[in-house]
C-alpha cells in the first residue's frame, strides 16, 4: 500500500470529528473522499497535512510511519493540499503566491523571478488558464483565486495532492480544465485525493471513493462497482424523509419580518421575502451566495445600504445587534466558539448576559432572580451541566449550542435567526435541536435559518428560499421542492448540477 | 453520543493559578523579613501599603484596561501631569484642594475619555493611543512647568496622602481600598460588570449579545484616567513636594501590578482583588531593592522578567 | 485597496511593493510649506543638521521596518540602542583591534537582544508588544547599572572614522544609504524578503506552504536588534560616550516613522521607501519645531513629545481610513 492513516481518532473540546478511521491509497489513483458536511472528511485532510495532530492513530507512507509534526513535513514528503478555505496572500501578487515557498534561486539570494513566471505559466497552460502574473491577489474574484490555489498546490513536488471542494468556485470551463489536469497528474503518478459534494464529478473523475459518515469509515469501493444512489445510501445511512409534515397553515399567519429590496453594496442585491408568525423558514444554496450576508444584516451584525425592513409592519432600522434585540430578535451564529459563546465563561454568565436588562434596579443585578432564571432555562432545554457555574469550554456541541438558543430566550423573542443550527453538533444531538426549534415555532417563535446542509434544508423548514448570486433564486414549499429543483435554483438559470447530499 | 471528556485541572495547578499571588506575598514577606528585621513588623508593613496606596488605585484602572485586551501606558504621564498641575494651581492655598481635585479628576477622566474615543471610535491599537496620549500628556507638563515645576501642598491636601486615622492606619490604604471594593462590587454586581466581563472574554460574542462594547471600552478607559488623577492626588499630599519625576514608573508598575494580581490579557480572566495584592508586592519590592541598593536597575529587570514569565507561563498552558 | 491607486510616483519610488505613494506627496507638500513659513530651514548648515539627526533614526528605523512588515513590533529598540553605547563606552580602547572587537561584541549584542525578543515571541507565543515592552525595561535596567557618570570611553578616531565628512558627503550618509540598500535588497530581491510580507500577510497561509514562520519571525527581530546595535554606535561616537538615556526617543519615532511611511501596524504591505521618507518627515518637523521654538524662545523638547504622539495618531486614523 501506497499511502495509509490508520486508526485515526480526534476529537475538539467534546465532540467527536473523526473515531478510528482508517484509509489506504495508492499510487497514481483519483481517490474520491464523500460525506455529508460534519462526517470528518476536512479533519481528516488536516491531519494529513500536519495542522491537526491525532489523539491516536498513524500516518504511514510507503511503509514508514511518518509523524506530521506540522504542515512543513507534509510539505516535505510530497504531499500538498488545496484547502477549502481561502489559502493565498492578498498583500502578494499571484506569481509570488504561487511560487511561495518554492522561489527559484537566482544569483546572491535572489529570486529569479523570470525564471518564477516561465514556471507559471508553463503550469498555467497545462491547466489552461491565464492570470497575469503581476496582479495583486486581493483584486482577484474568487474563481481566480481558486485557480491561483490549485497552482500554489502544484508549485512544489508532489506526491499526492488533496483538493477540499475545488470545484465550489469554479465556473464549468475551468472545471473541464481542473479535470484535465487531475488525469494529466495521475499518469505522471500523482496521487489525488479528492473531496466533493458533486457526485456526478466523482463519478466521471474517481477510480475510488471511500465514504465516511459521522466521523466512522464506512467503506471504500470500486466506482465501477456501484451506482449514485449506493452512494447516497452509504452517506446519509437513512432514507431523506421528512421529520416534520409542512404546516401549510403558517402561510396564512401574519406577517412578522418582512423585507424589501434589501442591499448591503457588496453581496446582496435586492433581497426581498417575509417571514410568518411561527414558520420555519430557511435559506439554502451554495456556500458564498450571501445567505452569510442575509442573516447577519437582519442581526445588525453586518451593514445594510438599500432597502427597508418592516418588523410587525412597522419600519425599523436595524444598525447594531442591540437594535435586533430590542426588536426581539435573537441571532445563533455559525462560529459558536468566536462569536456565540465567550468559551472561558461560565453558563451561567453566557446565558444570563443578552437579557440582564430585566433583571436589575439601578444596574444592580438581581442575583437570586438571575439564578432561577438561568436555572429554568437549563432544564427547558434540557441542558447538560454540572453546574451553572461550570465554563462553557466544558459542555459539548450540543449542549454549547442549546447554550447559545437559551439565552435568548429570557426575552421572549418573536424571532430567532439561526445560521448553521447544526454545525459541530453531534448527530444524536441534531435531531433534538431540530425538535427544539419546531417547538419554538409552533409556540409561535418565527425562525429563519440559513444553512448549507442538503438533508437540513429538505426536512426541517416549511418553506425554503435558495439564494445565488446575491438574491433569492428560487422559492418552495418544502414538500414541493426536491434537490434537483433546489440545485437548479442554487446554480443560477440554466447550468444544473446534479449533486446530493450537502451542498458545497 | 459522546460523553465530553473533561479534562479536570490538577490539584496543584489549580491551587497555584487561584491563590498563588499569596503564595508569591507570603515568600516576599517572608525575604523582607529576612533582610530588615527591623521594618517587618505591623508598622513597617503599613508604610509599605502606604506607598502603595497610589500604585494600587493606578492598577485598579490599568487591571479593568487590561481585562479588556487592552493596555493603558499613559497613566504615568496623567499622574505627572495631575501631580504637577494640582500642586502649581493650589500654590498653598488650603480652600483650593476641593476645587482643584475635582477639576483635576476631571482631567484625568477627559484624557481616559481621549484613550478611549481613540480605541473604539477611531480604531487605533490601544498601546499605540495610549503610548501617543502618553507623549502628548508628558509635553503637556513640559509646557504648563516650562522644565521647573513649583508650588507648595498644602497640609490638608497632604492629610489624604499621609494622614491617619487615630495614629495608626493611613487615610491613604483607606481611601485605595475603598475604592478597590467599591470596583469589585462594580465587576460582580451590576449589569456593567457582568458586561464588561462578557466583552472581556469575547468582545464579538459580547456584541452579537446586545453589548455596546464602545461604550464599555470608552467607561473602562475613562476610569483608568480618573483613578490615575486620583492617585496622583494621593501621591502629591504623601511627597508634600513637588517633582517631574513622581509619574514615570507608574505605567509599568501598574501593569505589573496587574500581571502579578493574575489578571491575563486574553479571556477576561482575573480582577481587581488580585492587582491589591499585586500593587502591593511591587512596592514591597521595590523597597527591599532600595536596601540592598539596587532599586533602580533591578526593579525594572525584576519586573521585566516577572511580567514575562507570567504572561509566558500563562500563554503555554493555554496552548499546550 | 492601495494598489488600485498606484500612481506614476508611486511606480516610480516603489518599483514592487506597493506601499502608499500619497506619502511622497506628503512630504513635497510639507518641504514647501516648511520652506515658506521657515526660510532658515533650507541654509545650509541647517540641512546637514537635519541629516545628522536623520541618520539615527534612519538606521534604526530600518530594522523596525522588517519587524512591522512581519506583523510584529519592536518597543525595546530605545533601550537596546542606550544599552549597546554603553557598552561600547565601556570596553572601547584605542587601538584598532579594540575598536574592531568592541563593534563586533556590540553587534553581537544587538544580535543576542533581537533573538531574545524573536524567540519569547515566536516559542513562548506571548503578544510581541509585551515582549518588547519587558524586554525594553529589562535592557533600560542593565543600562542604568553600566551607566557611570562620566559617560565611559570612546576613541577619538573611531568617532573621527564613523563622523568623517567630505563635502556634501559624508560617512553617516553612506552608512544610512548602505544599510537602507541592503534592507532593500533584501526585503525586494531575496525569499526571506517575500517571507516577511507573506509572514506580516497570513502567517497560517506562509505556514501551509512548509516555510518554517519561526525562523522568519525571529530573524525580523534580529534584524531590528543589530540595527539598534549599529545605531548604538553611531550614536555613541557622535556624542563620543555611552549613556542610559541615550536611546529613549528612538523607540516611538521608529515606529511613527515606519507608520508615516505607509506601513500600517497589522504588517504585509509598504516598505522602506516609504519608511524613508517618513523618517524624512520626522525629522525635519522635528527640526522645524526646533527653529520655530527658537524663534519664540521657546523650549522644543517640551513640544516635540507632543508633535511624535500627534502625528503617530494622525497617520493611523489615516492609514485605517484607507484600507
Amino acid at each position: 500500500m501506497y499511502f495509509e492513516v490508520k486508526h485515526i481518532s480526534k476529537s475538539f473540546s467534546g465532540v467527536v470529528a473523526l473515531d478510528d478511521v482508517s484509509l489506504s491509497f495508492e499510487k497514481a489513483e483519483i481517490h474520491a473522499l464523500v460525506g455529508e458536511n460534519g462526517a470528518g472528511k476536512s479533519t481528516l485532510i488536516k491531519i494529513i497535512g500536519g495542522k491537526y495532530q491525532p489523539d491516536t492513530g498513524d500516518i504511514i507512507l510507503m511503509g514508514k510511519k511518518v509523524r506530521m509534526s506540522g504542515p512543513h513535513r507534509a510539505v516535505e514528503l510530497g504531499i500538498s493540499i488545496v484547502y477549502q478555505e481561502y489559502n493565498l496572500l492578498p498583500n502578494l501578487t499571484v506569481v509570488e503566491n504561487i511560487v511561495l515557498g518554492n522561489e527559484p534561486a537566482g544569483k546572491n539570494g535572489r529570486i529569479n523571478w523570470e525564471h518564477a513566471k516561465t514556471f507559471c505559466l508553463g503550469l498555467m497552460e497545462r491547466l489552461h488558464v491565464a492570470i497575469d502574473l503581476n496582479r495583486y491577489v486581493s483584486d482577484l474574484g474568487a474563481a481566480e483565486a481558486k485557480i491561483v490555489e490549485i497552482l500554489k498546490a502544484l508549485a512544489s513536488r508532489v506526491e499526492i495532492i488533496i483538493m477540499d471542494e475545488p470545484t465550489a468556485a469554479l465556473p464549468e470551463r475551468e472545471v473541464d480544465a481542473l479535470f484535465q489536469l487531475i488525469r494529466t497528474l495521475k499518469k505522471s503518478g500523482v496521487t489525488v485525493i479528492y473531496i466533493s459534494h458533486r457526485l456526478n464529478e466523482v463519478f466521471s473523475l474517481a477510480d475510488r471513493v471511500s465514504v465516511l459518515k459521522d466521523g466512522k469509515y464506512i467503506g471504500t469501493y470500486q466506482i465501477t462497482n456501484i451506482t449514485q444512489d449506493d452512494l447516497v445510501r452509504w452517506m446519509v445511512g437513512r432514507e431523506i424523509k421528512d421529520v416534520f409534515p409542512v404546516r401549510r397553515e403558517v402561510f396564512n399567519n401574519p406577517v412578522v419580518l418582512s423585507l424589501r429590496d434589501i442591499e448591503d453594496g457588496k453581496m446582496l442585491k435586492k433581497v426581498s421575502f417575509d417571514l410568518h408568525r411561527g414558520e420555519i423558514l430557511a435559506i439554502g444554496g451554495m456556500t458564498g451566495n450571501g445567505q452569510r450576508e442575509m442573516i447577519r444584516l437582519l442581526f445588525g451584525a453586518s451593514p445594510m445600504k438599500r432597502g427597508a425592513i418592516f418588523f410587525q409592519g412597522e419600519k425599523v432600522t436595524i444598525h447594531t445587534p442591540f437594535d435586533a434585540l430590542r426588536r426581539g430578535m435573537g441571532f445563533i451564529p455559525d462560529d459558536r466558539r468566536n462569536e456565540g459563546l465567550a468559551v472561558t465563561q461560565s453558563v451561567r454568565k453566557n446565558l444570563a448576559l443578552p437579557s440582564l436588562d430585566l433583571r436589575q434596579t439601578a444596574g444592580l443585578v438581581h442575583e437570586k432572580e438571575e439564578k432561577e432564571v438561568v436555572e429554568k432555562m437549563i432544564s427547558t432545554l434540557d441542558i447538560t451541566v454540572s453546574s451553572i457555574s461550570t465554563a462553557v469550554s466544558h459542555l459539548s456541541g450540543g449542549n454549547q449550542q442549546r447554550v447559545v438558543i437559551a439565552k435568548w430566550l429570557p426575552l421572549h423573542p418573536r424571532v430567532l435567526l439561526f445560521h448553521e443550527p447544526t454545525l459541530g453538533v453531534d448527530v444524536g444531538a441534531k435531531m433534538g435541536l431540530y425538535h427544539l426549534m419546531r417547538q419554538f415555532a409552533d409556540e409561535g417563535v418565527s425562525i429563519l435559518m440559513v444553512t448549507s446542509d442538503m438533508i437540513e434544508l429538505l426536512r426541517i423548514p416549511d418553506r425554503i428560499l435558495v439564494f445565488y448570486d446575491g438574491t433569492v433564486s428560487g422559492e418552495f414549499i418544502r414538500s414541493d421542492a426536491t434537490e434537483e429543483s433546489i440545485m437548479a435554483a442554487a446554480s443560477g438559470q440554466g447550468r444544473k448540477i446534479p449533486g446530493i447530499g450537502t451542498m458545497p | 453520543m459522546s460523553a465530553a471528556r473533561i479534562r479536570k485541572p490538577d490539584q496543584f495547578s489549580f491551587f497555584l493559578k487561584n491563590y498563588g499571588i499569596y503564595l508569591g506575598l507570603a515568600a516576599l514577606l517572608a525575604i523582607s523579613g529576612i533582610i530588615s528585621p527591623q521594618s517587618f513588623n505591623p508598622t513597617g508593613l503599613l508604610n509599605v501599603a502606604k506607598q502603595a496606596a497610589g500604585l494600587g488605585i493606578v492598577a485598579i484602572g490599568q487591571t479593568l484596561v487590561i481585562l479588556t485586551g487592552g493596555i493603558d501606558l499613559s497613566v504615568g504621564s496623567i499622574v505627572t501631569f495631575i501631580h504637577v498641575y494640582s500642586v502649581g494651581t493650589i500654590l498653598g492655598k488650603p480652600e483650593l484642594v476641593l476645587p482643584v481635585s475635582l477639576l483635576c479628576l476631571l482631567i484625568g477622566l477627559a484624557f481616559g475619555f481621549l484613550n478611549g474615543l481613540g480605541v473604539t471610535r477611531a480604531q487605533i491599537s490601544p498601546f499605540v493611543m495610549t503610548l501617543c496620549m502618553d507623549f502628548i500628556v508628558r509635553g503637556l507638563y513640559f509646557i504648563y512647568t516650562k522644565g521647573q515645576p513649583r508650588g507648595v501642598v498644602p497640609d490638608n491636601l497632604r492629610f489624604i496622602g499621609r494622614g491617619r486615622i487615630l495614629s495608626i492606619v493611613p487615610v491613604a490604604v483607606l481611601i485605595w481600598l475603598g475604592v478597590a471594593f467599591l470596583l469589585i462590587f462594580v465587576l460582580y454586581r451590576t449589569t456593567c460588570g457582568s458586561r464588561l466581563y462578557a466583552v472581556a472574554a469575547n468582545p464579538r460574542s459580547a456584541r452579537l449579545s446586545g453589548v455596546k462594547n464602545d461604550r464599555i471600552l470608552i467607561v473602562v478607559y475613562a476610569i483608568s484616567g480618573l483613578l490615575s488623577a486620583m492617585a496622583a492626588l494621593i501621591i502629591t499630599g504623601d511627597m508634600g513636594a513637588v517633582s517631574l519625576g513622581v509619574g514615570g514608573d507608574y505605567s509599568l508598575d501598574s501593569v505589573a501590578s496587574t500581571v502579578i494580581g493574575g489578571t491575563s490579557f486574553t479571556g477576561g480572566i482575573g480582577g481587581v482583588e488580585g492587582t491589591i495584592a499585586g500593587a502591593y508586592i511591587i512596592r514591597l519590592l521595590t523597597s527591599l531593592l532600595q536596601k540592598i541598593n539596587i532599586s533602580n536597575t533591578g526593579k525594572l529587570i525584576i519586573q521585566g522578567v516577572l511580567i514575562l514569565a507570567i504572561v509566558g507561563a500563562y500563554s503555554k498552558k493555554k496552548n499546550g | 485597496m492601495i494598489t488600485n491607486h498606484s500612481s506614476f510616483l508611486s511606480r516610480l519610488f516603489h518599483p514592487e511593493r506597493h506601499s502608499s505613494s500619497l506619502i511622497w506627496l506628503v512630504l513635497a507638500a510639507l518641504v514647501i510649506i516648511v520652506v515658506t513659513i521657515v526660510p532658515e530651514f533650507v541654509t545650509p548648515s541647517n540641512l546637514s543638521n537635519v541629516f545628522v539627526q536623520m541618520v539615527p533614526l534612519g538606521l534604526v528605523s530600518v530594522g523596525q521596518t522588517f519587524v512591522i512588515l512581519a506583523g510584529g513590533i519592536d518597543l525595546s529598540v530605545g533601550s537596546q540602542i542606550s544599552l549597546v553605547t554603553l557598552i561600547a563606552a565601556n570596553i572601547m580602547g584605542d587601538s584598532v583591534l579594540s575598536i574592531l572587537f568592541s563593534i563586533f561584541l556590540c553587534l553581537l549584542a544587538g544580535l543576542a537582544f533581537g533573538f531574545l525578543n524573536g524567540v519569547l515571541v515566536h516559542k513562548v507565543q506571548i503578544p510581541p508588544l509585551i515582549v518588547t515592552l519587558c524586554t525594553g525595561f529589562i535592557f533600560q535596567g542593565i543600562a542604568y547599572a553600566l551607566h557611570k557618570t562620566t559617560g565611559g570611553y570612546i576613541s577619538a578616531n573611531f568617532q573621527k572614522v564613523i563622523t568623517a565628512s567630505w563635502g556634501v558627503l559624508s560617512m553617516p550618509f553612506f552608512l544610512f544609504i548602505f544599510f537602507l540598500l541592503i534592507g532593500f535588497y533584501l526585503l525586494n530581491r531575496t525569499r526571506f524578503g517575500r517571507y516577511i510580507y507573506a509572514l506580516g500577510g497570513n502567517e497560517e497561509v506562509l505556514a501551509n506552504t512548509g516555510v518554517n514562520t519561526g525562523r522568519i519571525k525571529v530573524a525580523s527581530y534580529v534584524i531590528a536588534g543589530v540595527m539598534a546595535a549599529i545605531t548604538g554606535l553611531y550614536l555613541a561616537a557622535r556624542v563620543k560616550s555611552g549613556g542610559a538615556l541615550y536611546g529613549v526617543p528612538f523607540t516611538l519615532n521608529s515606529v511613527t516613522a515606519v507608520v508615516v511611511g505607509g506601513s500600517p501596524l497589522s504588517g504585509g504591505e509598504g516598505g522602506l521607501a516609504g519608511t524613508t521618507a517618513g523618517v524624512v518627515i520626522v525629522s525635519m518637523l522635528n527640526n522645524v519645531l526646533n527653529l520655530i521654538s527658537f524663534r519664540f524662545n521657546l523650549q522644543s523638547t517640551f513640544y516635540k513629545e507632543i508633535l511624535t504622539g500627534v502625528i503617530l495618531v494622525i497617520a493611523m486614523l489615516f492609514y485605517r481610513k484607507r484600507s
